[in-house]
């Protein structure tokens, strides 16, 4: 496993080479911040709690998330580098991890950068902030799903657009299955349990309960299970490219 | 035929993918960590016995007008918390607990629903739709319960009021009260007057909840299935009552005891005997409770007005008012009340050699003395009885609840009384001790009318409330009496606040002089424009028609004046929100990212570098 860290640190240096990285938080910060403040109201509803901040998660990273990782495998195929990368002595498993690891930390730095946040509500008055780093742990979790999937999707083609609008429509659905538009399709002749069912396949059902300060084991599960079957595609997918 | 094995891999992990999720949905249920500070998502113990016990399955219906409550955050975060910790419920119940979360819409069938099931609903004004946030339980025996409204105020007893509603949903019987006392609680004929009364307030209000047995103090035995027991001012018991009482404290039974070293309130007593009219304190002495028989309380703080014989309004240093700072906040018997009344109290405490716990209910002032109850009977005159207030004051405890292991106030059972089961010990006494019986008279707490021939009880202290809360509370379960008071969800922006009152402070004055400069203005504008003519028109020179006009001029300017004091108060927190804007979209990015470019200079991040250090 040792392989893959290196590609990892290998990957995270190759994001800071270029503007991408540097694109990406900015946008990530003002974004949240945007939207927090217009969007959610984080001043005039007057709690001092982080809720407006993490509510908008699952919609900036369905955009920014495949934006960062449709290079990922498009790229190397375009270009070529996949053969050079592939006659290195690491197996496929450890690129995979490894890219992913790389994207996850820049996922990570990302919102570790978004502290002035927590420093406003603390200024503020007295959140809880038990909670907030609840919701931090989730966020992360449902943006290393994200992730996956987006690199999964990179992995299908040479073309980086086709890559990211597929990523987009594939998260778009996985946010979607527990909102109220698709789960009142449902309603008319589902009983609960299906309704139930259906919404569990939802990274807003799963994130909600870790936004309001509880880890249960089945939401931690559930981006694990995500993000692992997300990878081990991938890792079919780019084998599979490399015998065609 | 290896692309087939990878689309067939591929389609084995998604079916993979939606079996792993269904299960980890069932099983992995219920091990969570809640990191909230109060621990708000996580059942205690006490729910979860209440949960264990229920027999019959149960609904609950949980009403929240999500749709009109849009804007209302603190009332929407407070239903989020309400709703989850329901789910909670449901979740422990396995299967017992059905949980329906309703949003009656306006118009709609849930909303005739949740009128039926007799919620309350709240008009938020401004030609806002009503908003309801309430819950009703039903089980199958049809026995129904509701909570009209949940009140942000109590937020801290909340798993407390749901868990009740439970309990009382599966124990569908009014609990039994058995009210040992020698006041005429249950009216009837005063042997002084010879008027028939009507029975005591607080007993009315406890005969809605309890089924109550009214047994004298020379009774000689309980009745059977006894819930709770209140001794409420009763003097002398007979042996064989004073047995039946311990031994039901001994086996783990509560106990509320209003013990007083002088009930002034009993007339017949007072005639016949000028001394003390104190209630007996026995068992409470050889359980290791100490009531202060011979001592009166007198609080230099707290005295409420009365009139002296000379007629003017005095303090009287023995008729205490207790505010909200004198009540236990954390108990669910005393959280939410603000005042009441006691008179010649007395204060209670362990003894030395107890071995029992006690949790403070209400206390004095900083600046209360105990006195013989001798020199305090004497003495009629209020201001005298300022005197007998030394230089040190302290504060006692007046009601306290014990708990812990003690002793039986009985060595064996008394030759008339089966002794089979006698108890010598116990680990678990649960005895709530008032020192006053005097509260529990009307004339302390409720104000008597008659309208339209029914009697209308006014309360202007809670001396009532507090009565039902404790007997209430004791009557639970002892799963529902551990809950505990959790802490709170709602968490406003301090700062804002503080700067919002000194800005109101400051301002203030400055509006109330312009308010008054208007005022008069307008007071000199009608004189003017009511003087007229013989003939009824309006007559006006024309220096009176000047007048007007310019008194009109400076109501406009001082109405201008006003809403910029009114806009000044907003402007200094519109500032702070601009800035924390300003702070967090621009200035923080941006800063950031050129910081992190600045390391990744210096770290001298390149791709390329983690290849070469391999070596």
């Amino acid at each position: 496993m040792m392989n893959a860290l290196f590609i990892a640190r290998r990957e995270f240096a190759s994001f800071f080479a270029t503007p991408v990285a540097y694109v990406f938080i900015a946008i990530f910060l003002m974004m949240s911040s945007i939207l927090t403040f217009f969007v959610g109201d984080l001043f005039s509803r007057g709690q001092a709690d982080l809720l407006p901040f993490f509510n908008f998660h699952a919609w900036l990273y369905l955009f920014l998330v495949p934006a960062i990782a449709m290079r990922t495998w498009a790229e190397e195929r375009r270009s070529g580098t996949i053969e050079l990368l592939m006659t290195l002595p690491v197996t496929v498993t450890e690129a995979v991890v490894g890219k992913f690891i790389a994207g996850w930390a820049v996922l990570l730095l990302a919102l570790m950068l978004t502290f002035p946040l927590w420093l406003t509500v603390n200024y503020l008055g007295h959140p809880d902030n038990g909670v907030i780093l609840a919701a931090y742990i989730g966020s992360w979790l449902m943006a290393g799903a994200f992730l996956a999937i987006s690199m999964c999707m990179s992995a299908l083609t040479r073309n980086q657009v086709i890559a990211f609008v597929m990523a987009v429509v594939v998260c778009f659905a996985f946010v979607l299955s527990g909102s109220d538009i698709i789960l009142s399709a449902f309603s008319g002749w589902a009983d609960n349990s299906v309704l139930d069912t259906v919404a569990s396949f939802s990274f807003l059902t799963h994130f909600e309960a870790m936004s309001r300060g509880v880890l249960a084991l089945n939401d931690v599960i559930y981006f694990i299970l995500v993000t692992g079957l997300w990878l081990y595609a991938s890792q079919i997918i780019v084998e599979q490219n490399k015998a065609a | 035929m290896k692309r087939f094995t990878a689309a067939s891999t591929l389609i084995l992990i998604a079916l993979l993918f939606v079996g792993l999720v269904i299960v980890n949905n069932h099983l992995f249920d219920s091990a969570r960590l809640d990191l909230t500070e109060g621990q708000l998502y996580t059942l205690s113990p006490g729910t979860e016995s209440v949960i264990e016990n229920i027999d019959e399955p149960v609904k609950l219906y949980f009403f929240f007008s999500d749709t009109t409550s849009k804007g209302m955050t603190g009332m929407r975060n407070y239903a989020e918390r309400v709703k989850a910790l329901l789910r909670e419920y449901e979740k422990a119940s396995f299967g017992k607990i059905k949980l329906e979360v309703i949003d009656p819409k306006p118009f709609s069938e849930a909303e005739d629903d949740a009128t039926r099931f007799g919620l309350t609903a709240a008009k938020p004004g401004d030609g806002k739709e009503q908003v309801y946030f309430g819950l009703a339980a039903t089980n199958m025996l049809d026995d129904q319960l509701v909570i009209p409204f949940f009140d942000v105020n109590k937020e801290q007893f909340l798993e407390y009021d749901l868990s009740k509603l439970l309990y009382q949903l599966s124990h569908a019987t009014k609990p039994k009260l058995a009210m040992v006392t020698d006041m005429a609680v249950d009216g009837g004929q005063s042997p002084v007057t010879g008027q028939y009364q009507s029975s005591m307030v607080f007993f009315e209000q406890l005969e809605q909840i309890f089924d109550i047995d009214v047994i004298e103090s020379d009774m000689s035995s309980l009745p059977k299935d006894t819930d709770v027991i209140m001794l409420a001012h009763a003097q002398s018991l007979s042996e064989s009552l004073k047995y039946d009482i311990d031994q039901f404290a001994m086996q783990g039974g509560r106990v509320i005891v209003f013990a007083d070293p002088h009930f002034e309130s009993d007339m017949t007593a007072l005639m016949g005997n000028r001394g003390a009219n104190s209630s007996g304190t026995g068992l409470l002495y050889s359980w290791g409770i100490d009531v202060s028989p011979k001592q009166v309380l007198l609080d230099g703080k707290l005295g409420l007005d009365v009139r002296s014989n000379a007629g003017n309004v005095v303090k009287h240093p023995g008729i205490i008012g207790l505010g909200s700072e004198q009540m236990n906040r954390e108990d669910v018997i005393t959280a939410n009340l603000e005042s009441i009344n006691l008179s010649s109290a007395g204060a209670v405490s362990l003894l030395p050699s107890s071995t029992l716990d006690m949790q403070t209910l209400l206390h004095s002032s900083d600046d209360a003395f105990l006195v013989d109850i001798r020199s305090y009977l004497p003495t009629q005159d209020p201001a005298a009885l300022q005197l007998l207030l030394g230089k040190n004051g302290k504060q006692y405890t007046i009601a306290g609840y014990f708990t812990g292991s003690t002793v039986s106030a009985f060595g064996e059972a008394p030759p008339m009384k089966d002794g089979r089961h006698f108890m010598a010990t116990t680990e678990d006494l649960n005895v709530m001790v008032v020192a006053d019986a005097d509260m529990l008279t009307d004339r302390f707490w409720v104000q008597q009318s008659q309208f339209f021939g029914q009697t209308v009880n006014s309360p202007f202290a809670n001396n009532g409330d507090f009565v039902s809360n404790a007997v209430e509370k004791m009557a639970g379960s002892k799963a529902l009496i551990s809950i505990r008071s959790r802490g709170k969800t709602t968490r406003p922006f301090t700062r804002v606040e503080t700067l919002k009152r000194a800005a109101q402070k400051r301002l203030r004055e400055h509006e109330q002089q312009l308010r008054d400069q208007l005022a008069a203005t307008e007071e000199e504008l009608a004189k003017l424009q009511s003087q007229r003519g013989q003939n009824g028109a309006l007559v006006l020179t024309d220096a009176q028609r000047d007048t007007v006009d310019s008194y009109t001029e400076k109501r406009v300017s001082i109405r201008k004046q006003l809403r910029e004091v009114q806009y000044e108060l907003d402007a200094e927190i519109d500032t702070l929100g601009n800035w924390l804007k300003f702070l967090n979209i621009a200035v923080a990015p941006l800063v950031l990212v050129v910081v992190l470019f600045l390391i990744s200079l210096a770290l001298k991040l390149r791709p390329g570098k983690a290849y070469t250090k391999r070596k």
